[in-house]
């Protein structure tokens, strides 16, 4: 049996990610991702995030952005793809409560 | 091999300046990126713009560019006798597949790149990481299964060349884990070349569509079919929940659509269990007997009830 294991460090992040240590920083001073721990050194990732920083660095690069850009575009991708969830839930309840999907 | 416009690609002339050319890919760029665009195709449209701006914003890759554009041109394209593809740096080709074999017919590959031929003796790399999507079932989710998962990783034979490695594991999936939510298993990804250690492999869960709930974080809802009558009069009934059925107290002259709690009863971690909703649909019976129309006529004599009240009187 293979056991999870949570949270990575800075070390085992910059390492999955191939990110130096500075860009990691930066990336957390944009707010782009919020670790526990107060120092680098304690600071403790969720899965979750490392998907976060690989686009991130995606947008970056791709789209030749500034950090503080990087981080507002983030939050927009975020904030629609919430959207987009919830509409796809709301219609889907509201198929169920009026029977659009079997109305004749 | 099909010769690639890239001036094409980037819709703009070839005698185009660099301004102009980082303005093209930009604003393509914005449109189809990946990690932006829910257009379908976005993935295949970026990455021929990220290999044509990769080209055309380097004035010597350029310059060889147009040279072979000159010669060829349109259609099928070989590579003039003699022609050496040097290696370069790149920071891209961070997508699956990298750049097109066109390109690397020009160009070379990217030095950086993970294809295959590379012996173990000449570095230590970090293996990569596999992201796989686990779908499960809303139950399992909750009490916390064991499944087992096959899945390929990439491995490096005898002579150093690339080759998939079918792996199983056995995998404990967290009691009360939501949907959308991230399991990492350490070191279980592509193994480390060299001394360096393995990927890890993320697992991302997704539930089954369940037949009687909706899933939203820790929140489940039901919908609870009812006839009118039950509805109006109230009534017990036993719902299903994922800790047994339990008997729910539907009150009298209940609206469609009202929506009931039942706290701690939706997904979640024991202790921490988020709440389950139950939502009424009034549901007409198909078709009335005699006597049953009879019944909703007498009904609708006795009964004073307007629904339109609200639209006022008309003409």
């Amino acid at each position: 049996m293979s056991e999870t294991s949570y949270y990575l460090t800075l070390t085992e992040l910059t390492q999955s990610v191939r990110l130096s240590t500075d860009t990691v920083i930066t990336i957390v001073d944009c707010g782009i991702v919020a670790p526990r721990g107060e120092q680098p050194q304690q600071w403790l990732f969720e899965p979750e995030m490392v998907k976060l920083i690989q686009r991130a660095c995606r947008l970056q690069r791709d789209l030749e952005l500034d950090w503080p850009a990087v981080a507002l575009a983030m939050d927009l991708i975020e904030d629609l793809q919430q959207l987009r969830e919830e509409n796809q839930r709301l219609r889907r309840q509201l198929s169920i409560l009026m029977d659009l999907d079997t109305a004749s | 091999m099909e010769f690639r416009d890239y001036y094409k690609i980037l819709g703009v002339d070839p005698d185009a300046d660099d301004k102009v050319i980082k303005t093209a890919y930009r604003r393509l760029a914005r449109k189809y990126h990946p990690d932006v665009s829910a257009e379908e195709g976005a993935e295949e449209k970026f990455k021929e713009l990220a290999e044509a701006y990769e080209v055309l914003k380097d004035p010597e890759k350029r310059a060889q560019y147009d040279m072979l554009r000159q010669q060829g041109g349109a259609g099928p394209f070989q590579p003039p006798p003699g022609w050496q593809a040097g290696g370069f740096d790149s920071a891209g080709g961070e997508f699956e597949g990298g750049f097109s074999d066109f390109f690397e017919e020009i160009f070379g590959r990217a030095r950086h790149g993970s294809r295959q031929g590379y012996s173990r003796e000449h570095y230590a790399r970090r293996g990569e990481d596999i992201e796989l999507v686990l779908a499960i079932f809303l139950e399992d989710a909750f009490r916390g299964e064991s499944r087992t998962i096959s899945y390929e990783v990439p491995g490096f034979d005898q002579q150093g060349h690339l080759v998939r490695q079918q792996r199983n594991l056995k995998v404990k999936i967290p009691a009360g884990v939501t949907e959308g939510e991230r399991i990492r298993l350490k070191g279980q990804g592509a193994p480390g070349i060299g001394d360096a250690p393995a990927g890890d492999l993320y697992l991302q869960i997704r539930f089954a569509p369940h037949p009687l709930y909706l899933v939203e974080g820790d929140t489940l809802t039901i919908t609870v079919p009812l006839a009118p009558w039950e509805a109006a009069l109230g009534c017990k009934l036993p719902v299903p929940t994922l800790d047994g059925l339990i008997n729910l107290t539907v009150p009298a002259n209940s609206q469609n659509g009202k929506r009931m709690r039942i706290k701690g009863k939706g997904l979640g971690k024991a202790g921490k269990r988020g709440d389950l909703y139950v939502v009424l649909r009034l549901t007409m019976p198909a078709a009335a007997s005699e006597k049953e129309q009879a019944l909703w006529r007498q009904l609708s004599e006795e009964s004073n009830f307007d629904p339109r009240k609200n639209w006022g009187k008309s003409g």
